[in-house]
């Protein structure tokens, strides 16, 4: 015979349908987005992964001022066991037709022009013949590496064509079939693209972030490319290794082997120009390599892959602490149950239900809707989360077409390790509550202690808040859980909040705390005019354990320094205080940071902290630096200067860093930022809602013979409200006031012990107090929606239920 | 050897001089098949004694052996397969499940046997053959307590512990609780030991038992057994 117990199960359901629908909302959102973001993560590591693997992907490119001889190609190829395949590109501005180079324009306008095609209007034909832009488009030539994966129409084949990246294309609304317009001659679009060298838009390596809004690249067939006829072509290669090097050690063996054969076939080419410029031959020009930059340094091909690999963890992590507050949820919910029921259990338990039966019972229902909403979440998961979260990604890299795989890490992540919570934490407590035997049940002391004595609460005490006060002690294991949740759904409504105005506060402290309003880093040294100071400038990387490498500027100061106002003691270096905040350097430490491509360590005693906050830096006496990097005495390597230095060749200019340079840096991080965190805020509210709903709830329908008899004696709706609420109501008050201490101890927490170790570079822990002022009143506000539904529930118990015989 | 035995049975409950005796040395024998009636004013401690009986409360001394069996000596596990084999009860509040029909509750007892009587004939017996589909709320108290009896009895138990079943009931509807009792024992063949405080129903019984701080006073057979019907209070 079947259990006849089980029938009661779905009329449970129906009977309090809100409770299990809450359960199973919670967790179909949070395995949702938790499992969408696993299965999104894991698809796009595979396709980023195969579009390097599949496409031809270059090992390392070079460029030279003029095309050098196949001879001198052939003998860098032989002597460095490399490939190396010819990857020109030009540079033109969209729009553009002025005969600057076109790297030179980097910050100005050209002018532009977008065109839409046969006159359909959309934001590709908003740019007229006349108007400007800055953006500016990398058209390669096509080769035989870093084959382009097609996302959309078809490869450019006759001149006057081109396929454009996919993710720049689908910025700046250009369709396939539509035209640019650059550098005065209109290209046909005919495909979008993922390349595998720029999955990451990043339109200089020295670059701190990628810009995929005023940066593209296209694609142009050879015949196409050489039709053009660009004045802004460079002469560029591509190398690929014979035997793939494995590991970093050997693919910076690898690439010093390229850079020794280059070296030495630079030298006797130019070497014999020059025995030839001797003998009286004319017109000739020294080759000279003007880029050198292996894969495994170009951030346009590694920081989409580095990126990925940060955030799952966290996603897990927060998984795991919703399901156990949900678990905390179900097992309060489950325990106001047994409490109602207590009698109905004792009989049960006294004619022989055992405890098994009785644990099973009452776990099934909350189980069923968690496994519901487990499933539904997966499927969300594998669906419209999934798409939702590539989309994210999509925003920001271009990756190629993404698939989604069978995830057995995302579904043992998302459904396995969370059941196991689940039944744990419910059968734990189920069977603690279970263990006192059929009579305690029968007299409802199910609390298993000896009934105290009632709190003494002084007459002092109006009656109504004495009331209160006994609701707050009876329905304390209630609160409690409750004031947890709040402290979590604010949590994470602050992380959802926090960032927009910590990135904004990021560009202001980079701007306020910059050393100059321009900073130039040279290739080679270069006088300038006045108001410039020489500095010398290196990078060393962190090494501390656990943390994520970082690279460190370590800038030579010169002596008496109008910029760098502090002075630097002799024999020792001031230290960023981004740099101190994240790694926890004190005065008088030593820090030892490490030259990877020396393979070698530099220690540096710690005299204080400067405020700098562009970068993670170490400041030095110049003369020091130069000791220390075995550099001449009179070494430099660029200027800081409160003017443009337009004195300085622009070919010699390694990296200019400016306030414009840091507010799009800022700017940037909070586009990527913003996809993510807008979820998370609602995510936070929704949590918040639920959780309030369910046990406040439970606090209702456990006092509804109460409620009823106080609706007999008299009392008006409000004023029931006016006692029950008001208990519940100072509880959410007090959580969401409490959470802000505690929310703030939390995530800084989470920045020192967590954030810090995984991310490189440094974000300052600083929550703009307007943030815990939103998530009170968005707390309060959400709140409120839970009142009314209260307020329904009080005026929906009949009187008849105190009048009734108690079951 | 009767088939039930109670062997100087002690129990108290405090400490120090908020200790309360409940029991004190309760000696008593039920043979099978028998109506006994424990009878005793409040705090005689009638249900004491039948938790003990029916193995949801412990003595501090002394025993209970059923049909050879002592359920001192049984553990949690066991005790609670004892009372699921062999025990049914009846409370004075009817503790039915409200969101299960008169019949469904009838069917969590049947559950628990293996050999239960036929659900329909005993709806039959109980008056609440065209009451099945009802829920609790629907019935008055008179047959909530029916259902309740008919969850007891429906695994055809050995023996039927009623703890006051009449006691939130009126005259009418008490008097037509205890006849069903009544014919419960007479069909079934079941013990029934039923605890009251409500002297005349000691004309019921087989045996009658009177209880007083903690003691037996009185325990004596019956020879003058009235059916329920003739017995007035």
């Amino acid at each position: 015979m079947r259990n006849p117990m089980n029938r009661r199960l779905p009329r449970e359901l129906k009977a309090d349908f809100g409770k299990y629908l809450v359960i199973f909302l919670f967790i179909t959102m949070v395995v949702s987005v938790v499992s969408g973001f696993l299965v999104a993560n894991d698809g796009i590591a595979k396709a980023y992964h195969r579009n390097l693997a599949e496409n031809d992907v270059e090992d390392g490119h070079l460029s030279f001022n003029v095309r050098p001889d196949d001879e001198f190609l052939a003998a860098v190829a032989q002597k460095a066991k490399v490939k190396i395949s010819r990857a020109d590109f030009f540079e033109e501005y969209v729009g553009g037709a002025s005969g600057e180079s076109a790297k030179s324009n980097v910050g100005k306008s050209g002018e532009a022009l977008l065109e839409g095609d046969s006159g359909i209007s959309g934001s590709a034909s908003l740019l007229g013949d006349d108007e400007k832009s800055n953006t500016l488009l990398r058209v390669y030539r096509a080769s035989e590496v870093n084959i382009p994966e097609i996302m959309e129409g078809r490869l450019p084949q006759a001149a006057g064509e081109i396929a454009l990246d996919t993710l720049h294309a689908s910025i700046a609304d250009i369709k396939v079939g539509d035209t640019v317009n650059l550098g005065g001659r209109k290209l046909t679009v005919t495909g979008l693209l993922a390349f595998p060298n720029y999955s990451a838009l990043f339109k200089d390596n020295a670059d701190i972030m990628f810009d995929a809004e005023t940066f593209g690249v296209g694609l142009m067939s050879e015949e196409g490319f050489d039709a053009f006829g660009s004045d802004h072509v460079t002469i560029s290669y591509a190398w690929r290794y014979e035997t793939k090097p494995e590991s970093d050690k050997a693919q910076q063996d690898a690439a010093e082997a390229v850079l020794s054969a280059l070296r030495d076939e630079l030298f006797a080419t130019n070497t014999l120009i020059v025995q030839r410029a001797l003998l009286g031959e004319s017109g000739l020009t020294m080759l000279e390599v003007s880029d050198f930059l292996p894969a495994y340094e170009n951030k346009a091909i590694q920081f989409a892959g580095e990126d990925m690999n940060g955030d799952e963890a966290a996603m897990i992590v927060f998984l795991y602490i919703v399901v156990a507050v949900l678990a905390f949820i179900v097992a309060v919910t489950t325990i106001n149950t047994l409490s109602k029921e207590a009698s109905v259990i004792g009989t049960l338990r006294a004619s022989g239900y055992t405890r098994g039966e009785m644990v099973r019972h009452y776990m099934a229902l909350p189980l069923a809707s968690f496994f519901a909403g487990m499933i539904v979440g997966n499927v969300l998961g594998y669906t419209a989360l999934r798409d939702f979260m590539v989309g994210i990604y999509n925003d920001m890299y271009s990756l190629g077409k993404v698939e989604t795989f069978w995830n057995e890490k995302a579904f043992v992540t998302t459904t396995l390790w969370p059941t196991i919570i689940m039944i744990v934490v419910n059968a734990v407590i189920l069977i603690w509550k279970m263990r006192i035997g059929p009579l305690q049940f029968l007299r409802r002391e199910i609390s298993g202690r000896k009934r105290k004595r009632a709190l003494k609460l002084s007459r002092k005490i109006p009656f109504t808040w004495r009331f209160r006060t006994r609701i707050l002690l009876q329905n304390l294991p209630n609160y409690i859980t409750m004031a947890v949740g709040i402290i979590l759904a604010g949590a994470i409504i602050i992380f959802g909040l926090m960032f927009e105005p910590l990135l904004r506060d990021v560009a202001k402290r980079i701007e306020d705390t910059s050393i100059s309003r321009y900073q130039y880093v040279l290739k080679t040294p270069e006088e300038a005019g006045d108001g410039a100071e020489k500095f010398a400038i290196g990078t060393l990387e962190t090494t501390k354990k656990d943390y994520k490498t970082d690279e460190v500027s370590v800038y030579g100061i010169s002596a008496d320094s109008k910029f760098v106002k502090t002075a630097i003691p002799e024999g020792k270096a001031l230290i960023s205080n981004g740099f101190m905040d994240k790694y926890n350097v004190s005065v008088g430490d030593t820090v030892s940071l490490y030259d990877k491509y020396a393979d070698k360590n530099y220690e540096f005693v710690v005299a204080g902290e400067y405020p700098y906050e562009a970068s993670l830096a170490v400041f030095m006496n110049i003369s020091e630096f130069n000791t220390m990097f075995e550099k001449t005495p009179d070494y430099y390597s660029g200027y800081f200067a409160d003017r443009e230095l337009s004195e300085l060749a622009e070919s010699n200019i390694y990296m200019r860093l400016d306030s414009e340079t840091f507010g799009s840096f800022a700017d940037q991080l909070w586009k990527s930022f913003a996809d993510f965190m807008e979820p998370v805020k609602w995510f936070g509210v929704l949590m918040f809602v639920l959780m309030v709903y369910l046990l406040a709830k439970q606090i209702i329908e456990r006092n509804a013979v109460s409620i009823s008899m106080t609706k007999i004696l008299g009392f008006t709706g409000g004023e029931i409200g006016g006692l029950y609420i008001v208990s519940t109501s100072l509880v959410v008050l007090a959580s969401l006031l409490l959470a802000v201490p505690i929310v703030s101890w939390l995530l800084r927490l989470v920045f020192k012990t967590y954030l810090y170790q995984r991310m490189s570079g440094y974000l300052p822990y600083c929550i703009d107090s307007a943030c815990y002022v939103k998530m009170v009143l968005i707390g309060l506000a959400s709140y409120l929606a839970v009142v009314a539904l209260q307020l329904w529930k009080i005026h929906r118990i009949p009187k008849s239920d105190a009048l009734k015989t108690l079951e | 050897m009767s088939f039930v035995e109670i062997k100087n049975v002690k129990k108290s409950y405090g400490e120090g001089e908020a200790r309360q005796v409940v029991l004190d040395g309760v000696e008593l024998s039920v043979e099978k098949g028998e109506f006994c009636v424990l009878l005793g004013p409040s705090g005689s401690g009638k249900s004491t004694l039948l938790n003990i009986i029916g193995g949801i409360d412990d003595a501090d001394e002394g025993y209970v052996m059923i049909n050879g069996e002592k359920t001192a000596d049984m553990n949690e596990k066991r005790l609670t397969q004892y009372r699921r084999d062999h025990l049914g009860y009846v409370f004075q509040l009817y503790n039915l499940i409200p969101n299960l029909t008169v019949r469904e509750n009838i069917e969590v007892g049947a559950y628990l046997s293996e050999k239960p009587l036929d659900v329909d004939e005993l709806l039959k017996t109980l008056g609440l053959y065209e009451h099945r589909h009802k829920l609790p709320t629907q019935l008055s108290g008179g047959q909530q307590q029916r259902t309740a009896i008919g969850r007891a009895v429906i695994k055809n138990p050995d023996i039927l512990l009623c703890d006051e079943p009449t006691g939130a009931l009126d005259y009418n509807t008490s008097k037509e609780i205890l006849a069903l009792l009544e014919r419960v024992n007479q069909e079934y063949g079941n013990t029934i030991i039923m605890v009251t405080h409500n002297d005349a129903l000691k004309n019921m019984a087989d045996r009658v038992v009177k209880l007083r701080d903690g003691r037996v006073n009185r325990n004596y057979l019956n020879e003058n057994k009235l059916p329920v019907s003739e017995i007035e209070w």
